[in-house]
């Protein structure tokens, strides 16, 4: 076995907060944390030191979910949560912060009620809403470690940035089928996200979980060595993932490591482009895409639907998230189905394609384009943009009867 | 065929012909993805993000080494290297 180890004396810590000061532990918290009060790398002051920590985790969902547990058993002084999302069935298969209950409710409701009655020595931050770029160094500002759950390209290029900005160690997982990544960015010490993938996939290229599925226990897995990581980083233990990219592959029940160095040009943390202001990353179009028309905002689609003449919505998505909520008056059309239905689509109304998250939409709508429809549009962001805009949009927000008489009954 | 395994993700490689890993007798890394971009076009259309331009998203390992910190495209292979094309994910 391995033992655990305190990084070499020498090294920088990853994260500012002193080690004075740090607050006592009651007597209820040295039995609740006495395994690890019995550890020589974490004892008593390791456990103050993780009480007075302040930890934020962007997304409540696969990632989010078992890492905030974790956390919060560990006795993370303080967790920030972000999300704007609601319990939805699907959601049961792998985010096991939720119960079957809990459908319908905000997520934010659920995953601090459930926490509270983990640990209710913790103190549970929450943030409702969606990050951008005009908040997100004021959020993030207060925290010392930052874990990302999210679950688009968007977010993970703002976050890194952001952490890039204020020397916060940005803790990665991602998912997708069977295969998950973690790393810990925290330049100077390492890479930061971008010195990896410098440019995010075009957006058709980008298959969301809800399109191309993902098994429930990965983000488990991921999102707990997110927690194990961010432990180690809060307590200054051990050797996070930092240059390092570790590669999971359930089928194969395989775990690679991969060393990744800085990039000296990086377009976020080399020294000429570390105080650059933030920008929110769009997902280029299809090479060669002409259409620079493709995609409606959810603000503009609103004001469409309540216009003169409002467009037809097409729901790209599949029956079963259909069924979950979708758009009053949407019409269900999966993506593979689209083509067969171009016909009777040309000649109507303008069409507006939507999904989860806009991807299928897009694919969506340069087929029907290519058909012909040429206003053919997709919903930017998807339906997930839709919500966070206009969380009070008007009825055009349906839920299953179950899912909505419950998440009334939850306020 | 001998030469060099290419090891793709699973889910770019189940746009072409869904194997993984596959052989290669390529000289370079360049060669060999150009030659899978020919052999299965839906495959290289992920790959590429115009002819003979792989898309950012991708990391490039020979043997566990950033072709970033090698030779690039222009990285040998030889027999029994194992080249990986890691993809950036965004799932959570």
């Amino acid at each position: 076995m391995t033992p655990t180890r305190r990084r070499p004396g020498g090294a920088p810590r990853l994260t500012a907060r002193p080690s004075t000061g740090l607050p006592e532990l009651t007597d209820e918290e040295r039995i609740r944390y006495g395994r690890h009060l019995a550890l020589p790398d974490v004892g008593l002051e390791g456990q103050r030191r993780l009480k007075a920590a302040r930890a934020l985790i962007v997304g409540t969902g696969g990632l989010g979910a078992p890492a905030a547990l974790y956390l919060a058993a560990a006795g993370v002084g303080t967790i920030g949560l972000v999300d704007f999302d609601r319990v939805e069935a699907s959601n049961l298969q792998r985010q096991v912060l939720f119960a079957t209950a809990d459908i319908g409710r905000s997520k934010l409701d659920a995953s601090t009620e459930r926490l509270r009655a983990l640990n209710p020595n913790v103190t549970l931050v929450r943030h409702e809403g969606e990050l951008d770029a005009g908040n997100i160094l004021d959020v993030l500002a207060s925290y010392d470690i930052l874990l990302d759950g999210t679950d688009n390209f968007p977010s993970r290029y703002l976050i890194n940035d952001a952490c890039v900005r204020l020397g916060r160690p940005d803790v990665f997982g991602s998912v997708y089928r069977f295969e998950g990544q973690v790393s810990v960015f925290a330049p100077p010490a390492g890479p930061c996200y971008r010195c990896l993938f410098p440019e995010p996939p075009p957006a058709e290229a980008v298959p969301s979980c809800a399109e191309g599925g993902v098994l429930g226990l990965l983000p488990g897995v991921v999102g707990t060595i997110q927690a194990t990581e961010a432990l180690k980083v809060l307590l200054g233990i051990g050797s996070p993932l930092v240059g390092r990219l570790l590669l999971y592959d359930a089928l194969e029940m395989r775990f690679r490591e991969l060393e990744i160095r800085r990039d000296p040009d990086c377009s976020r943390c080399s020294p000429r482009h570390r105080s650059d202001p933030l920008t929110e990353v769009v997902l280029a179009p299809a090479v060669g895409d002409p259409a620079q028309d493709l995609e409606i905002g959810a603000e503009e689609l609103d004001r469409a639907l309540r216009g003169p003449a409002p467009p037809l919505l097409v729901d790209v998505r599949e029956p079963g998230e259909f069924a979950e909520g979708h758009l009053d008056g949407a019409r269900l059309i999966p993506l593979g189905e689209l083509a067969g239905h171009a016909d009777e689509l040309r000649g109507a109304v303008p069409v507006v394609l939507y999904c989860q998250m806009g991807g299928r939409s897009g694919r969506g709508a340069r087929l029907l384009r290519d058909a012909g429809l040429t206003t053919a549009r997709s919903l930017k962001g998807g339906l997930r943009a839709y919500r966070a805009r206009l969380p009070r949009a008007g009825g055009n927000d349906v839920r299953t009867p179950r899912g909505a008489a419950r998440g009334r009954s939850s306020r | 065929m001998a030469g060099a395994v290419i090891e793709l993700p699973v889910a770019i490689a189940r746009s072409g012909s869904g194997v993984r890993p596959r052989r290669t007798g390529a000289s370079t890394v360049g060669e060999a993805l150009r030659e899978l971009a020919e052999t299965e076009p839906a495959l290289g259309a992920q790959l590429f993000a115009a002819p003979g331009r792989l898309r950012r998203s991708f990391v490039l390992l020979v043997n566990g080494v950033d072709v970033r910190n090698l030779e690039g495209e222009r990285t040998e292979l030889h027999e029994g290297d194992r080249l990986a094309v890691v993809a950036a994910l965004s799932g959570g």
